[in-house]
Protein backbone atom coordinates (compact mmCIF):
# COMPACT_ATOMS: atom_id res chain seq x y z
CA UNK A 1 0.00 0.00 0.00
CA UNK A 2 1.34 3.24 -1.12
CA UNK A 3 1.08 6.51 1.56
CA UNK A 4 -1.84 8.48 0.24
CA UNK A 5 -3.22 12.09 2.20
CA UNK A 6 -6.70 12.85 1.44
CA UNK A 7 -8.14 15.91 3.14
CA UNK A 8 -11.98 17.02 3.26
CA UNK A 9 -13.65 19.88 5.01
CA UNK A 10 -16.89 19.48 5.41
CA UNK A 11 -19.71 22.15 7.39
CA UNK A 12 -20.10 20.72 10.72
CA UNK A 13 -24.03 19.15 10.56
CA UNK A 14 -25.61 16.01 10.78
CA UNK A 15 -26.98 16.19 6.93
CA UNK A 16 -22.92 15.55 5.76
CA UNK A 17 -22.59 12.37 7.99
CA UNK A 18 -23.63 9.89 5.48
CA UNK A 19 -21.30 11.46 3.21
CA UNK A 20 -18.28 11.83 5.06
CA UNK A 21 -18.77 8.14 5.88
CA UNK A 22 -19.55 6.85 2.89
CA UNK A 23 -16.28 8.99 1.58
CA UNK A 24 -14.10 7.18 4.22
CA UNK A 25 -15.52 3.61 3.63
CA UNK A 26 -14.65 3.92 -0.20
CA UNK A 27 -11.19 5.47 0.73
CA UNK A 28 -10.58 1.91 2.84
CA UNK A 29 -12.28 -0.07 0.61
CA UNK A 30 -9.57 1.07 -2.11
CA UNK A 31 -6.65 1.55 -0.13
CA UNK A 32 -6.68 -1.37 2.80
CA UNK A 33 -6.12 -4.53 1.73
CA UNK A 34 -9.27 -6.27 3.64
CA UNK A 35 -8.48 -10.14 4.85
CA UNK A 36 -11.32 -11.77 4.21
CA UNK A 37 -15.16 -11.00 3.87
CA UNK A 38 -15.78 -11.55 7.53
CA UNK A 39 -12.94 -9.58 9.08
CA UNK A 40 -13.71 -7.18 6.38
CA UNK A 41 -17.43 -6.95 7.31
CA UNK A 42 -15.90 -6.17 10.84
CA UNK A 43 -13.51 -4.22 9.90
CA UNK A 44 -15.75 -1.33 7.82
CA UNK A 45 -18.54 -1.94 9.91
CA UNK A 46 -15.86 -0.35 13.12
CA UNK A 47 -15.03 1.80 10.83
CA UNK A 48 -18.19 3.43 10.21
CA UNK A 49 -18.94 3.64 14.05
CA UNK A 50 -15.34 5.09 14.46
CA UNK A 51 -16.03 8.46 12.16
CA UNK A 52 -19.45 8.48 13.33
CA UNK A 53 -18.53 9.11 16.59
CA UNK A 54 -15.63 11.73 15.51
CA UNK A 55 -17.64 13.67 13.28
CA UNK A 56 -20.76 13.62 15.74
CA UNK A 57 -18.99 14.89 18.59
CA UNK A 58 -17.04 17.44 16.55
CA UNK A 59 -20.38 18.98 15.57
CA UNK A 60 -22.16 18.21 18.88
CA UNK A 61 -19.42 19.62 21.40
CA UNK A 62 -16.46 21.27 18.94
CA UNK A 63 -18.73 24.79 18.29
CA UNK A 64 -16.55 24.85 15.19
CA UNK A 65 -19.07 25.71 11.94
CA UNK A 66 -16.56 23.08 10.01
CA UNK A 67 -14.53 19.92 10.21
CA UNK A 68 -11.59 19.17 8.29
CA UNK A 69 -10.26 15.07 8.43
CA UNK A 70 -6.76 14.36 7.13
CA UNK A 71 -6.90 10.55 6.58
CA UNK A 72 -3.19 9.87 5.24
CA UNK A 73 -3.00 5.83 4.16
CA UNK A 74 0.30 3.93 5.61
CA UNK A 75 1.49 0.97 5.67
CA UNK A 76 -0.05 -0.87 8.53
CA UNK A 77 -2.11 1.75 9.76
CA UNK A 78 -4.19 5.00 8.83
CA UNK A 79 -3.17 8.15 10.57
CA UNK A 80 -6.76 9.75 11.00
CA UNK A 81 -6.81 14.03 11.93
CA UNK A 82 -9.49 15.52 12.90
CA UNK A 83 -9.71 19.57 12.94
CA UNK A 84 -11.96 22.34 14.23
CA UNK A 85 -12.26 25.83 15.49
CA UNK A 86 -13.62 26.42 18.85
CA UNK A 87 -12.86 26.37 22.52
CA UNK A 88 -10.94 22.94 22.65
CA UNK A 89 -11.89 19.69 24.56
CA UNK A 90 -13.26 20.45 28.24
CA UNK A 91 -11.40 18.53 30.76
CA UNK A 92 -14.08 17.49 33.46
CA UNK A 93 -12.39 15.55 36.11
CA UNK A 94 -15.03 12.42 37.25
CA UNK A 95 -15.11 13.24 41.60
CA UNK A 96 -16.98 10.27 42.38
CA UNK A 97 -17.00 11.53 46.45
CA UNK A 98 -17.62 15.30 45.25
CA UNK A 99 -20.21 14.83 42.69
CA UNK A 100 -21.08 18.35 43.35
CA UNK A 101 -17.83 19.18 42.03
CA UNK A 102 -17.96 21.08 38.35
CA UNK A 103 -14.71 21.90 38.06
CA UNK A 104 -13.76 22.45 34.31
CA UNK A 105 -10.58 23.54 31.66
CA UNK A 106 -10.28 24.68 28.57
CA UNK A 107 -7.01 25.05 26.74
CA UNK A 108 -4.41 26.75 27.84
CA UNK A 109 -4.65 24.15 30.48
CA UNK A 110 -3.16 25.32 33.92
CA UNK A 111 -0.04 24.43 34.71
CA UNK A 112 -0.95 22.73 38.24
CA UNK A 113 -2.83 20.16 35.97
CA UNK A 114 -0.23 19.36 33.92
CA UNK A 115 0.26 15.67 33.92
CA UNK A 116 -2.61 15.29 35.65
CA UNK A 117 -5.05 12.71 34.78
CA UNK A 118 -8.62 12.62 34.37
CA UNK A 119 -10.93 9.92 34.10
CA UNK A 120 -13.35 10.21 31.11
CA UNK A 121 -15.06 6.99 31.18
CA UNK A 122 -14.96 4.02 34.12
CA UNK A 123 -16.89 0.54 33.25
CA UNK A 124 -16.64 -2.35 35.48
CA UNK A 125 -13.58 -3.16 33.29
CA UNK A 126 -11.98 -0.42 31.48
CA UNK A 127 -11.30 3.16 31.81
CA UNK A 128 -10.54 5.71 29.88
CA UNK A 129 -8.23 8.18 31.13
CA UNK A 130 -6.95 11.55 29.13
CA UNK A 131 -3.34 13.38 30.75
CA UNK A 132 -2.65 16.82 30.29
CA UNK A 133 0.38 16.81 28.46
CA UNK A 134 1.27 20.88 28.89
CA UNK A 135 -0.97 24.21 28.06
CA UNK A 136 -2.28 22.84 25.00
CA UNK A 137 -2.12 19.07 24.29
CA UNK A 138 -4.12 16.03 25.72
CA UNK A 139 -3.90 12.05 25.18
CA UNK A 140 -6.50 9.26 25.74
CA UNK A 141 -5.61 6.20 26.72
CA UNK A 142 -7.56 2.95 27.49
CA UNK A 143 -6.84 0.30 30.08
CA UNK A 144 -8.03 -1.84 32.39
CA UNK A 145 -9.71 -0.75 35.44
CA UNK A 146 -8.00 -1.88 38.83
CA UNK A 147 -10.48 -4.10 40.62
CA UNK A 148 -9.87 -1.70 43.48
CA UNK A 149 -11.14 1.24 41.97
CA UNK A 150 -14.28 2.92 42.10
CA UNK A 151 -16.71 3.17 39.30
CA UNK A 152 -20.31 4.22 37.95
CA UNK A 153 -22.48 3.24 35.87
CA UNK A 154 -20.40 4.46 33.00
CA UNK A 155 -21.25 7.68 30.32
CA UNK A 156 -18.80 9.13 27.76
CA UNK A 157 -18.99 6.45 24.97
CA UNK A 158 -18.07 7.97 22.19
CA UNK A 159 -14.47 8.18 23.55
CA UNK A 160 -14.31 4.47 24.75
CA UNK A 161 -15.48 3.38 21.26
CA UNK A 162 -12.91 5.87 19.84
CA UNK A 163 -10.06 4.82 21.84
CA UNK A 164 -11.18 0.83 21.42
CA UNK A 165 -10.90 1.28 17.35
CA UNK A 166 -7.71 3.44 17.57
CA UNK A 167 -3.98 3.92 19.19
CA UNK A 168 -2.38 7.34 19.52
CA UNK A 169 -4.83 9.10 20.57
CA UNK A 170 -4.30 12.73 21.05
CA UNK A 171 -5.97 16.08 21.28
CA UNK A 172 -3.88 19.56 20.67
CA UNK A 173 -5.14 22.79 20.48
CA UNK A 174 -3.02 24.83 18.53
CA UNK A 175 -2.29 28.76 18.49
CA UNK A 176 -3.97 29.50 15.27
CA UNK A 177 -7.06 28.21 16.57
CA UNK A 178 -7.12 24.83 15.49
CA UNK A 179 -8.21 22.05 17.73
CA UNK A 180 -6.67 18.92 16.27
CA UNK A 181 -7.60 15.28 17.37
CA UNK A 182 -5.09 12.86 15.78
CA UNK A 183 -5.28 9.50 16.13
CA UNK A 184 -4.38 5.80 14.32
CA UNK A 185 -6.24 2.79 13.29
CA UNK A 186 -4.39 0.26 12.37
CA UNK A 187 -5.16 -1.79 8.62
CA UNK A 188 -4.05 -5.10 9.88
CA UNK A 189 -7.49 -6.98 9.80
CA UNK B 1 -42.33 8.91 14.42
CA UNK B 2 -39.70 7.53 16.10
CA UNK B 3 -40.85 5.32 18.26
CA UNK B 4 -43.80 3.04 19.93
CA UNK B 5 -45.22 2.42 22.74
CA UNK B 6 -47.49 0.04 24.14
CA UNK B 7 -48.63 -2.10 26.58
CA UNK B 8 -48.59 -6.20 25.56
CA UNK B 9 -50.02 -8.30 28.14
CA UNK B 10 -49.38 -5.52 30.95
CA UNK B 11 -46.05 -4.63 29.48
CA UNK B 12 -44.58 -1.74 28.29
CA UNK B 13 -42.57 -1.93 25.10
CA UNK B 14 -40.80 0.78 23.46
CA UNK B 15 -40.52 0.26 19.47
CA UNK B 16 -37.84 1.97 18.07
CA UNK B 17 -39.07 2.50 14.48
CA UNK B 18 -35.76 4.90 13.05
CA UNK B 19 -33.17 2.11 11.78
CA UNK B 20 -30.49 4.51 12.74
CA UNK B 21 -30.41 5.00 16.66
CA UNK B 22 -28.16 8.19 16.48
CA UNK B 23 -27.63 11.40 18.01
CA UNK B 24 -30.48 12.53 15.60
CA UNK B 25 -33.42 10.84 17.61
CA UNK B 26 -31.97 10.32 21.11
CA UNK B 27 -33.20 13.20 22.62
CA UNK B 28 -36.83 12.43 21.33
CA UNK B 29 -36.09 9.31 23.18
CA UNK B 30 -35.10 10.53 26.50
CA UNK B 31 -38.76 12.73 26.35
CA UNK B 32 -40.79 9.81 25.24
CA UNK B 33 -39.44 7.36 27.72
CA UNK B 34 -39.61 10.20 30.46
CA UNK B 35 -43.02 10.66 30.24
CA UNK B 36 -43.79 7.09 30.11
CA UNK B 37 -42.10 6.40 33.45
CA UNK B 38 -43.30 9.14 35.14
CA UNK B 39 -46.94 8.46 34.04
CA UNK B 40 -46.51 4.57 34.08
CA UNK B 41 -44.13 4.26 36.70
CA UNK B 42 -43.26 0.42 34.74
CA UNK B 43 -42.18 -2.53 36.69
CA UNK B 44 -40.63 -3.67 33.81
CA UNK B 45 -40.26 -2.38 30.45
CA UNK B 46 -38.68 -3.86 27.06
CA UNK B 47 -37.10 -1.60 24.24
CA UNK B 48 -37.25 -3.33 20.91
CA UNK B 49 -34.63 -2.88 18.71
CA UNK B 50 -35.37 -5.52 15.75
CA UNK B 51 -35.38 -2.68 12.93
CA UNK B 52 -32.42 -0.80 14.19
CA UNK B 53 -28.94 -1.39 12.15
CA UNK B 54 -26.91 1.46 13.44
CA UNK B 55 -26.49 2.96 17.23
CA UNK B 56 -24.24 5.59 18.25
CA UNK B 57 -22.77 6.54 21.78
CA UNK B 58 -25.56 9.50 22.08
CA UNK B 59 -28.40 6.72 22.17
CA UNK B 60 -26.22 4.41 24.13
CA UNK B 61 -25.91 7.39 26.61
CA UNK B 62 -29.82 7.13 26.75
CA UNK B 63 -29.98 3.97 27.01
CA UNK B 64 -27.93 3.91 30.06
CA UNK B 65 -29.76 7.33 31.18
CA UNK B 66 -33.22 5.09 30.84
CA UNK B 67 -31.74 2.23 32.74
CA UNK B 68 -30.25 4.58 35.64
CA UNK B 69 -34.28 5.90 35.47
CA UNK B 70 -36.17 2.62 35.31
CA UNK B 71 -33.80 1.66 38.67
CA UNK B 72 -34.55 4.67 40.74
CA UNK B 73 -38.37 3.50 40.06
CA UNK B 74 -36.92 -0.38 41.65
CA UNK B 75 -38.08 -1.40 37.39
CA UNK B 76 -36.40 -3.63 34.98
CA UNK B 77 -35.43 -3.12 31.35
CA UNK B 78 -34.92 -5.80 28.77
CA UNK B 79 -33.55 -5.28 25.46
CA UNK B 80 -33.83 -7.33 22.18
CA UNK B 81 -33.56 -8.25 18.72
CA UNK B 82 -30.18 -6.58 18.34
CA UNK B 83 -28.67 -6.68 14.55
CA UNK B 84 -25.16 -7.64 14.57
CA UNK B 85 -23.88 -3.86 14.42
CA UNK B 86 -25.53 -3.07 17.47
CA UNK B 87 -24.50 -5.92 19.36
CA UNK B 88 -20.71 -5.17 18.62
CA UNK B 89 -21.29 -1.15 19.96
CA UNK B 90 -22.86 -3.05 22.96
CA UNK B 91 -20.12 -5.47 22.99
CA UNK B 92 -17.05 -2.74 22.72
CA UNK B 93 -18.77 -0.68 25.08
CA UNK B 94 -19.49 -2.69 27.76
CA UNK B 95 -23.04 -2.76 28.12
CA UNK B 96 -23.60 -6.52 28.38
CA UNK B 97 -22.85 -5.90 32.17
CA UNK B 98 -25.71 -3.84 32.14
CA UNK B 99 -28.54 -4.34 30.18
CA UNK B 100 -30.62 -7.65 30.25
CA UNK B 101 -30.07 -8.82 26.49
CA UNK B 102 -32.88 -11.05 25.01
CA UNK B 103 -32.43 -12.69 21.22
CA UNK B 104 -36.91 -11.38 20.85
CA UNK B 105 -39.61 -10.34 22.24
CA UNK B 106 -40.78 -13.73 23.46
CA UNK B 107 -37.21 -15.09 25.37
CA UNK B 108 -37.10 -10.97 26.98
CA UNK B 109 -41.26 -12.01 27.91
CA UNK B 110 -40.50 -15.30 29.21
CA UNK B 111 -37.50 -14.84 31.27
CA UNK B 112 -38.24 -14.65 34.75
Amino acid sequence: MNSDFVTVTLPASHSYLQFITEAFIQLIKSKVLLRDRESGFKYISDSKILIHELYTNAINHSGSDSVTFNFSFEDSYIDIQMITHGPGFIVKPVDLKNKANKTQYLPPYPKKIHGTEFMVHSDMDYEVACRVKDEKSLEFVKRKRAPEKDYEIPEHFGLLIITNLCSDVSFVSNQDGRNIFSLKRTTLT
Amino acid sequence: MNFKIHKENGIQIIKILNSKATAVISSEFRESVKELLDKEQPKLLLVDFSVVDYIDSSFIGSMVGLYKETKQINGELRVFGLHPMVESVFESTRLYNIFKIFKDKSEALAAG
